[in-house]
């Protein structure tokens, strides 16, 4: 394995003073202003923590199971994107393309699960304008969950432009909306049915999500077959690096989340009322 | 010291091109060699060199190398909220969270972002901005918790 | 290269030619982003100037009721808001823009619809900003918009609303900028222009620029916070809930003291490459003034908190910070003795541009002693919030950055527009800007000292201030005068104008090799930089002995001559048959490996209208937010149509 780590990538030397592609060196600046960006929102964090003059207070509402589902879901994408790349740079489509839609896939659980969460925690009466948890919690996630949504955009863009002929977008199209249409389908089933996964697939029997969830795997099973017949032998790599500086992002607000999962919840979540809070009792179940 | 630098080479060991000694032109040829064009120029032979240097049998990292990696980052993962459960930990709680947490952030961008493998000046400059943005939070945190009064 | 094989209809044609309006639109050369930049930020800047003015009609006299205190506070509000962004940064803008390429031996910058984005983001945003004037409501919690002041609580009005939009979308325009920056002076120097041999003016972009990528993201994220606080009923500043107005302070100060080296670097830089032109001498300490510049850079973080000696950080906070910020005065010291000692001995030439730099220099150092009187924390608690903290900014930001500019200007007027200014009104200019400078700031240390402070619409006659105050706002019209005479100094030039000629100032780096103004692709032929100053030294090769070691010039002039090659005179021709076409790209993409290889094909990025609807779409969003839900929809019907136009198009540079 050390012996792999060793051997470099060959990179071509681009025709700048330095050798290094321009677009390249604009993603890594770019990411050096975004953690000031992300840092000042973690250090608000910080600074109103244990600061709540009303609840809910952190430790009444985080659920650490849940998060860390979601967490390890962002960093398998992680995963799933360097082998993405690794595809498109070993010029294999078919394996780079799967690669990238499962990393928009996994990043799209991951909203999912930000959008369950934040469902749950409005919920338990915590919103962003109930007390300074709220206020820091929501918007730190959100604007996360918003680098996340642009990062899935960005790649399902990848994917079309991997895809050039007809037959190979009509299976992307079929596959990402069969995706969806299943997400969609759960989530939907998981917020009228309460959280217990067999409450959840009794409810979707009879809903109008149950069509939803059937047409959803046979979309995602049919685009899935289709793409598999196409896209052997042509010539990609010249999108690696285009690939490469999404994937930049990519893994980026990845290690924008291992912080947040970190600070936010892990070293938070026992956080209860501050000295001088109100108390707060948590709403039954809806 | 020694050994910081031992760790540090040893995470960030680069192929550099030696950015900095520029010239790479010996100055009396009055040919740049690679030829100078313009701004962006020369996309398609960029592509093309790029698809030489990419197929021509250089070894990379596998994809089961990375798949250790990831492997690694959901035992770390495990392991956090594993020491979550925790509650004798005392004054090693956070500490141990924020070096687990460290190392996650380390294994992704060192090798995920390949700038283990990637030219110096892309850990320079994202490196930069990530001291100045720790140090400068961690002084605005410090007057906020341990300066103040 | 993105495109693949996908097309998509275009909408709009692609904009193609170097005349009439639409060529200015579409427009991704950076000496023309830099003309708009420039224009823009002058226009602004006699705004912002009229704002002073009226205060200083207001307070010339005491009890005078010219002014409401509310319309006052918006007056001082917009006057240091205009003044900062959309008038220091963008002149400085101009001027990265205008000279970088050219310094640095490229065509263009790294990413020229970006740098399009980034001029029109700014347009938009400083119209946002100041579209609050029309609607009545203008922006009136200080420039530094201290919360929750400035929440909505205690402002109901939109204008700092209209504040924190502007800013945002502001934010935008400069992070684009400063990253395109960095890249290109990381990237695109040309062969043998290494780090080391960069002129100073490129130097300190490359600092500001990283400051900028890395400050204004906090000004963004206070910015966001305020924003969700006056828009959505957040808590980050409301007391109610707990927030804490000091978090605020440090948060607008971590972005706001980058923010005052972001101001004053590129003017740094400007002087550092008039005085050698004018002392005939190489700049003194090369070295020293480039790594005092990144010193600064660094040190420019860790001293923000000297904007709040007086809230109570406490004695280790406060000595701290007063011992960091007295510590920066040490690599700004060091840049005042290299200019000096750059002049000392030199023969030096008395022309418009090397008296700004003159007067910049002195003015500079008189701002820096006041500025470490206050970075000593009790003085700093006598001083704070008097007319002295305004003398003070004023000698650095008017005094050192605007005098800064203008020396440029004159410096570069004859390069970017082929003619000269003329050199008789031009020291007029100079002595009436500086004379009225100090008449109007000059008192202000006084009054300051006697405790006048800032910010309040008037004052009570019997407090002996009055002489002070009459004499400031008399300065103040002085330099409205030579404001007015510089705007005569440029019509009259181009009316009569005097041909500039490639070189007029026996200048030293490379933007003086090529023609005034210089052609669309600026080098017919890429330089080989040998030397530091490396034109200077080719066009006085007898003087590289001389300078030898002291200097570091390398290789021999003699080396690489490069001029009577073969292949230069077919880059002429190409050159002028391109100019004949009136259009440089008609390829699209496809047919453009014939030159890919060769020496001489210039190739330049095709315009593009994309930048322009991205960034106008930017600024409905945001504004938007202010009046009514479809207009966010609009907005964002630009974006998503800019950006995939913008990713769409092809680059065939």
């Amino acid at each position: 394995m050390t012996e792999a780590a060793h051997t470099a990538h060959h990179e071509p030397v681009e025709d700048t003073s330095t050798g290094l592609n321009n677009r390249k060196l604009l993603m890594w600046a770019f990411l050096a202003s975004d953690v000031m960006f992300f840092g000042a929102f973690i250090a608000t964090y910080l600074v109103y923590r244990n600061k709540n003059l009303e609840g809910p207070y952190p430790n009444q509402v985080l659920d650490i199971p849940v998060t860390s589902v979601s967490t390890f879901v962002l960093l398998m994408s992680s995963l799933a994107m360097v082998l993405a790349l690794d595809g498109i740079r070993r010029n294999k489509k078919a394996t780079g393309r799967f690669w990238i839609l499962s990393t928009a896939a996994l990043g799209s659980v991951f909203l999912g699960f930000q959008v369950f969460e934040f469902n749950e925690f409005v919920h338990l009466g915590l919103t962003p304008q109930t007390n300074l948890f709220g206020t820091t919690f929501y918007i730190l996630t959100g604007l996360h969950g918003t680098h996340v949504t642009i990062g899935v955009i960005w790649l399902l863009f990848m994917a079309l432009v991997v895809s050039p002929t007809p037959k190979e977008r009509w299976g992307l199209v079929l596959a990402v909306a069969g995706f969806y249409a299943t997400m969609l389908s759960v989530l939907a089933g998981i917020f009228t049915g309460g959280d217990s996964s067999l409450a959840v697939i009794s409810t979707l029997v009879g809903y109008p999500a149950m069509l939803l969830l059937i047409f959803g795997i046979v979309g995602i099973f049919g685009g899935v077959t289709i793409l598999a017949q196409t896209g052997h032998g042509d010539q990609t790599s010249h999108q690696a690096l285009d690939l490469e500086i999404a994937g930049l992002y990519w893994h980026f607000v990845d290690i924008v989340w291992i912080v947040i999962f970190t600070v936010i919840y892990l070293i938070s979540a026992a956080d209860g009322m501050p000295p001088g809070g109100v108390p707060f009792d948590l709403p039954a179940k809806h | 010291m020694g050994l910081i630098a031992r760790i540090w080479n040893a995470l960030f060991y680069h192929r550099a091109n030696d950015w900095w000694l520029l010239p790479k032109t010996p100055l009396s040829d009055p040919e740049p060699d690679p030829a100078y064009e313009g701004p962006l120029g020369r996309t398609t032979a960029i592509a093309k060199q790029w698809l030489t240097a990419v197929t021509s049998g250089d070894r990379h990292a596998t994809p089961w190398y990375y798949a250790w990696v990831g492997v690694i980052l959901a035992i770390i993962t495990l392991a956090e909220v594993w020491i979550f459960t925790f509650e004798t930990l005392g004054p090693w709680f956070v500490p141990l969270l924020l070096i687990l947490s460290l190392m996650k952030f380390i294994l992704v961008v060192a090798f995920f972002m390949h700038l283990r493998f990637d030219n110096k000046l892309f850990s320079w400059i994202f490196g930069f901005g990530f001291l100045i943005g720790v140090a400068v939070f961690l002084a605005l945190l410090a007057l906020f918790f341990k300066l103040n009064g | 290269m993105t495109t693949g094989t996908i097309t998509i209809p275009r909408i709009v044609p692609r904009p193609k030619g170097y005349s009439g309006i639409w060529s200015w639109v579409g427009t991704v050369d950076h000496k023309r982003i830099g003309t708009l930049y420039f224009f823009t930020s002058i226009f602004w800047f006699l705004t912002g100037g009229l704002e002073a003015l009226l205060m200083r009609l207001q307070l010339a006299q005491p009890e005078s009721e010219l002014i409401s205190p509310e319309v006052y506070n918006q007056l001082f509000t917009m006057h240091g808001t205009v003044m900062v962004f959309l008038v220091v940064m963008p002149l400085s803008a101009a001027f990265f823009n205008w000279l970088i390429p050219l310094q640095i031996g490229a065509r263009d910058v790294a990413f020229p619809r970006l740098n399009a984005f980034s001029y029109w983001v700014f347009l938009f945003g400083s119209i946002l900003l100041n579209v609050s004037w029309l609607v009545g409501d203008a922006p009136n919690g200080g420039w530094f918009g201290y919360a929750p002041n400035s929440g909505s609580l205690y402002n109901p009005s939109d204008g700092m609303t209209f504040w924190v939009l502007a800013l945002g979308v502001l934010g935008v325009a400069s992070i684009a900028a400063g990253l395109n920056f960095i890249v290109t002076i990381i990237n695109l120097r040309a062969p043998g222009m290494s780090m080391f041999r960069l002129p100073v003016f490129t130097w300190m972009t490359m600092v500001t620029s990283v400051l900028i990528v890395l400050a204004l993201p906090v000004l963004a994220v206070a910015g966001i916070q305020l924003q969700t606080d006056r828009l959505f009923g957040t808590n980050f500043y409301n007391p109610v809930a707990g927030g804490d107005p000091v978090l605020w302070q440090h948060m607008f100060w971590l972005f706001g003291h980058p923010e005052v080296y972001i101001l004053i670097l590129p003017a740094m830089g400007i002087v550092s490459e008039i005085l050698p032109v004018f002392s005939r001498k190489p700049l003194f300490g090369y070295e020293f003034v480039v790594f005092a510049g990144i010193v600064i850079g660094f040190m420019g973080w860790f001293v923000w908190s000297h904007h709040m000696f007086t809230v109570g950080l406490g004695p280790a906070a406060n000595s701290a910070f007063a011992v960091s910020t007295m510590a920066i005065a040490i690599p700004t010291g060091v840049k005042v003795f290299n200019w000096l000692g750059t002049a000392w001995g030199g023969s030096i030439r008395f022309t418009t541009p090397m008296l700004f730099a003159l007067g910049f220099i002195a003015m500079f150092t008189i701002g820096g002693l006041s500025g470490v009187m206050h970075a000593s924390a009790p003085s700093d608690a006598q001083q704070q919030d008097t007319y002295f903290v305004v003398a003070h900014f004023h000698y650095v930001l008017f005094g050192g950055a605007m005098l800064g500019i203008f020396g440029g200007i004159y410096m570069w007027w004859p390069k970017i527009f082929g003619w000269k200014l003329k050199e008789g009104l031009g020291k007029v200019v100079f002595w009436l800007m500086f004379i009225g400078f100090n008449l109007t700031f000059f008192p202000m240390h006084w009054i300051g000292m006697d405790g006048m402070p800032r910010r309040i619409s008037t004052y009570p006659s019997d407090m002996g201030w009055n002489g002070s105050n009459m004499a400031a706002t008399v300065g103040a019209f002085i330099i409205a005068l030579s404001i007015l005479m510089w705007v005569i100094n440029v019509y009259l030039s181009w009316r009569r104008q005097e041909a500039a000629g490639d070189d007029p100032w026996d200048g030293r780096t490379l933007e003086w090799s090529i023609p005034s103004p210089p052609p669309h692709y600026n080098f017919a032929e890429i330089p080989v930089v040998e030397n530091r100053d490396d034109f200077w030294f080719k066009k006085h090769p007898e003087l590289v002995a001389e300078y030898e070691g002291h200097h570091g010039p390398r290789g021999s002039p003699e080396g690489a001559q490069v001029d009577d090659d073969e292949e230069y005179e077919d880059d002429l021709e190409f050159a002028d048959e391109e100019d004949a076409h009136g259009v440089h790209a008609e390829h699209d993409g496809d047919d453009s490996h014939g030159d890919e290889h060769g020496h001489g094909g210039i190739h330049l990025p095709d315009m593009s209208y994309y930048p322009m609807i991205l960034a106008a779409g930017i600024a409905l969003a945001m504004g938007g937010l202010l009046s009514e839900y479809w207009v966010i929809g609009i907005g964002g019907g630009l974006i998503t149509w800019g950006l995939l136009g913008w990713s769409f198009e092809p680059v065939n540079d």
